[in-house]
């Protein structure tokens, strides 16, 4: 092999080496750049799997609902053959509309509050060096001491389509506020269910309410409905270490 | 030509086991060279095929269009004009020509050596680097005769199915 070696074969592999390893420190170097580019990918891999598990939620919580109801029908239809399961199957149906679990109606309050905008432009163009966006929107606290406040004659409550029930949370996530993980925007309607009267008074008492009208002017209305129909809560909630303390005699 | 395939084995493994890494800023540029130079790759082995191998042109050819190339799209990027894209076509256009040529003298050759086997000649006996040689000496005869004096090899190995070689030939060999 050796001896029958010639130059242009030599050349031809310093010319091989050459190029091999020009090769691998372009790949080397640009391996940064790829992998930046690839995290980038990842972001957006994670924002559609957000997405894709919302939607999940959405359809769970519906068919949650969905066989609620039906679970309901089923009993109604048999408590309504036998006598001593007819009073348990009305107690059961009052204790479920009172868990948020099934589709309320009644007479009650509607607040509707939203964001002040046109204060907000406002105040940017007249003093930009003090303008502070947070000042002119509805916080998440906003909503949490509404419902404190209104809570003594509250029966069922829900805001903007999502009903409030014991494991409801009410948080801000930068700038939206997520009510059971679903992200709202303003305006947020606030529908309570109960003594209307006395859920105004305790509204137009409130501190939070009276701040946010006369100190804030934010653009707020208050109605008085005969007929407030509230969505039943899509949540799932189940005792897992709680037990009932047994009673011995 | 084992060598050559190893020796750019040991390049990758060179680039690979070594840290040398350049901003990415000039990345590209070294991607654009690496293009250029692996045209010269294959210019070079269509060189040995075709007998005219010569070690400055190619040398040369090496390191010019490499530089060119980076110079290139590097005045593209401060003009703001994507030329690195014609060193891209031509490099990329000559890289598949140098392929494609190397590709049809293998085939050739190995079907002319099938030929000669079948035909039992002497022929036989020769390597491949002296077979080429003879290929070569007879394709520019054929180019002379046929008035192709623009690469000859390739001219003749398109336009020829049968070996030029003709199997009761005799070859001494000492």
């Amino acid at each position: 092999m050796w001896q029958n070696l010639k130059q242009p074969t030599i050349i031809f592999t310093i010319l091989a080496v050459a190029v091999g390893f020009m090769l691998t420190v372009a790949f080397n170097s640009l391996a940064p750049y790829n992998t930046a580019e690839s995290v980038n990918n990842e972001y957006k891999t994670l924002t559609d799997f957000i997405i894709d598990l919302e939607e999940k939620n959405a359809a769970t919580e519906y068919e949650i609902v969905h066989l609620r109801n039906k679970i309901t029908s089923v009993q109604n239809e048999q408590a309504n053959e036998e006598g001593l399961l007819l009073a348990l199957q009305k107690k059961l149906n009052e204790i479920a509309l009172a868990a948020g679990y099934v589709d309320a109606s009644g007479a009650g309050l509607v607040i509707s509050l939203d964001d002040n905008t046109a204060a907000a432009l406002v105040a940017q163009k007249n003093s930009p060096e003090t303008y502070k966006a947070e000042n002119f929107i509805i916080h998440d606290s906003d909503l949490l001491y509404i419902l404190k406040a209104l809570s003594p004659y509250t029966e069922s409550a829900a805001i903007n389509g999502q009903r409030i029930i014991d494991t409801s949370h009410i948080r801000c996530v930068g700038t939206v506020i997520m009510i059971n993980s679903v992200r709202l925007a303003p305006p947020y309607i606030i529908s309570v269910i109960g003594n209307p009267e006395a859920l105004n008074t305790a509204l137009q008492s409130s501190g939070t309410f009276l701040y946010l009208t006369q100190k804030k002017d934010m653009p707020v209305t208050v109605s008085i409905s005969d007929n407030i129909i509230l969505p039943a809560s899509g949540s799932s909630f189940m005792l897992t270490y709680t037990q009932a303390v047994q009673t011995t005699e | 030509m084992w060598l050559p395939v190893l020796g750019l084995i040991f390049g990758i493994a060179l680039g690979l086991l070594s840290t040398v890494a350049i901003p990415v800023a000039f990345a590209k540029y070294l991607s654009i060279a690496v293009l250029a130079s692996l045209d010269s790759l294959l210019g070079g082995w269509r060189a040995i095929l075709e007998d005219h191998f010569d070690a400055p042109i190619l040398l040369s050819g090496f390191l010019t269009n490499a530089f060119v190339a980076a110079l290139l799209a590097y005045v593209g990027d401060i003009l703001g004009l994507d030329l690195y894209l014609a060193a891209v076509v031509a490099f990329g256009l000559r890289i598949f020509s140098n392929i494609g040529f190397i590709r049809r003298f293998l085939i050739y050759r190995f079907r002319c050596k099938h030929q000669l086997k079948a035909a039992g000649s002497e022929k036989i006996t020769l390597n491949d680097n002296e077979y080429d040689q003879q290929l070569n000496k007879e394709a520019a005869q054929y180019a002379k005769q046929n008035r192709e004096e623009d690469i000859p090899t390739y001219h003749f190995i398109k336009n020829n199915s049968t070996p030029p070689l003709p199997a009761d030939e005799p070859k001494t060999k000492d």
